[in-house]
């Protein structure tokens, strides 16, 4: 445990070092922002694009703000997630191919902690920094669209802070068996990809499908019910634990030398 | 016995086979020094003695620990490439070695200026390592080694990346810690091994073809000898001929005359006899040297595939 933290702390300290802690909460802040003010300020921005015609009146019904801050949820889940793996995607590739991970791990230190270690630090930071852009769509739209429930947003950041935390998990997992942290964000994101067009399928089939987190959330938001959320929480929760374990048992069977 | 006894050891990558059958011990106290060519094995045996490779066969046994127990918190381990964190400051980053072997953060910052000061890294202490010198990480590399002040400091190739000032201050900086530590070190050229090492492991093709200590190769393959050097080399046919009566073989590499004994009398006796020739002769002679041979050339018969 003692040595877990001296391990989280050293993993703090690089993010903040190396201006992660900036970076990631501000891609967030700006994607959650800039939902609300484009949609309560779209008829000015088309007007000044001068794109009208004389006399033509387009309605453009104004989003409830439910779906405002979902719309906001919606672009930190394809941008936001990006930006993670981008961030992430070195965490252990980066540091078995430098060679410092070997200086790390010949010290009496437990491959477990080396991994949960950085688990908890990049979903720490995921955490952070979806709070901030559920905060800046809240904030927005409060302000230009109207209220939400408070309950409603800590709802969908939970459920939505559950699916990227599976998505930094699967990053992490992919990290202890390819070399390359290219190769490991692009596998990341091709799995994403899938579970999200397997989730997109109708019915009940798919019902199971962490990916669907995504969609609750935003329904959350919309409508202000969390049905069929128990089964993808259970499989999130579930994938994660085994991930973890997986990528232990992995990084005591491959070498960690350059 | 043995801080360290290795043996069977063996490592297949693939078909290449890296290391094949090796068996060793380390005396406790001793500096003991693997010494081979490029590709002869030696990271791969160290990687495995500390805990970073697993053997595809052979067993490592610790002094009181069971055999295969983790015994990372008994050694420091200084990598061939040292890759240090380059956003990291030195003494954060030693600090932070010493609270993984298990130290408190009052005793490891304690410890880590110790050693830093022993280094004489104090100045850099508070920069970032990115902006170090190669030496400055080696050294940097050598305190995170010593942080837990191991009973086994095992150092790959620790002054072959160095600069010729670098690595005789890395040489001296061992040499002091050869009097306090159980030393495994690596290096591809003789005379590392011979100025730090009290037993010399020599490395061929992934195989132990020397096991000795220093003094006993010495003895084995150090003979005196008597070298003259003249101005001019048609000359030296006639020289050779100078020891033949007491039946000493001379031989000439160009201008110069190397004549091996199997005693230091013997040496002497010869030596004289040299002198004698060099003033009664019209020859010019630059140089005469009395010596010993020096043991590379055991060593490149040893290594040589
Ligand atoms: N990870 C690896 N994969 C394949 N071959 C390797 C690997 N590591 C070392 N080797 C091979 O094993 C042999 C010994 O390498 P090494 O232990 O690095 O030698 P040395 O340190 O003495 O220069 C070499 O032939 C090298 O090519
Ligand atoms: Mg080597």
């Amino acid at each position: 445990m003692k040595r877990w933290l001296v391990l989280f702390r050293k993993e703090l300290l690089e993010s903040w070092r190396t201006s992660r802690w900036l970076w990631v909460p501000l891609v967030f802040a700006v994607l959650g922002a800039l939902q609300p003010l484009t949609s309560h300020f779209m008829p000015q921005i088309l007007e000044a694009a001068g794109g009208l015609p004389e006399g033509a009146v387009i309605e453009i019904p104004p989003p409830t703000p439910g779906a405002a801050i979902a719309a906001s949820l919606n672009q930190i889940g394809t941008l936001g997630l990006l930006v993670l793996a981008l961030v992430g995607m070195g965490a252990i590739a980066g540091e078995r191919n430098a060679g410092t991970a070997a200086l790390i791990l010949v010290k009496p230190v437990s491959r477990p902690a080396y991994l949960l270690a950085k688990w908890a630090a990049y979903n720490l930071l995921m955490l952070a920094a979806l709070i901030l852009g559920q905060a800046a769509a809240w904030y927005y739209t409060d302000l230009l669209i109207g209220p939400v429930p408070a309950s409603d947003l800590v709802a969908s950041t939970l459920i939505f802070a559950l699916w990227l935390s599976l998505v930094l998990t699967i990053l992490l997992a992919f990290g202890t068996v390819m070399r390359s942290p290219i190769a490991v964000a692009a596998a990341t994101i091709g799995v994403v990809i899938a579970l999200a067009a397997l989730a997109a399928l109708p019915g009940e089939a798919m019902a199971w499908n962490p990916a669907r987190l995504a969609g609750l959330a935003a329904l959350r938001l919309t409508t202000g019910a969390s049905d069929g959320v128990i089964l993808p929480v259970i499989t999130a929760v579930a994938a994660i634990v085994a991930l973890i374990g997986a990528a232990s048992v992995a990084l005591r069977l491959r070498p960690m030398i350059a | 016995m043995a801080l360290v006894e290795v043996r069977g050891l063996r490592k297949t990558f693939g078909p290449v086979v890296a290391v094949a059958d090796v068996s060793f011990e380390i005396k406790e106290g001793h500096c003991t020094a693997l010494l081979g060519p490029n590709g002869a094995g030696k990271s791969t045996i160290l990687n495995i003695l500390a805990g970073l490779l697993p053997a595809t066969a052979g067993t490592v046994r610790f002094e009181g620990l069971a055999e295969g127990a983790d015994h990372r918190s008994l050694i420091g381990y200084l990598p061939q490439q040292v890759a240090l964190f380059g956003w990291m400051t030195g003494l954060e980053y030693v600090r932070m070695a010493g609270e993984l072997t298990g130290l408190d953060r009052p005793a490891a910052d304690l410890r880590a200026r110790e050693l830093i000061g022993l280094l004489g890294l104090e100045a850099a202490q508070n920069r970032r390592i990115g902006g170090y010198s190669g030496g400055m990480k080696q050294r940097i590399g050598l305190c995170q080694a010593l942080v837990n002040r191991p009973r086994l400091v095992i150092l790959d190739e620790p002054v072959s990346g160095l600069d010729p000032v670098g690595r005789r201050e890395l040489l001296d900086l061992l040499k002091q810690l050869k009097s306090e530590s159980t030393i495994l070190f690596s290096t591809h050229v003789l005379p590392d091994a011979e100025e730090l090492s009290d037993d010399i492991l020599i490395v061929r093709a992934g195989a132990i073809v020397i096991d000795s200590s220093l003094t006993a190769l010495r003895a084995r393959y150090e003979r005196p000898i008597v070298e003259l050097e003249l101005d001019d080399e048609a000359t030296a046919g006639s020289w050779l001929e100078t020891l033949a009566s007491r039946g000493v073989k001379g031989e000439h590499r160009g201008a110069v005359i190397r004549w091996k004994f199997e005693t230091s009398a013997a040496m002497r006796a010869g030596a004289a006899d040299v002198y004698a020739s060099a003033a009664s002769r019209p020859e010019g002679v630059r140089r005469i040297e009395l010596g010993q041979t020096s043991l590379e050339d055991m060593f490149l018969e040893a290594v040589r595939q």
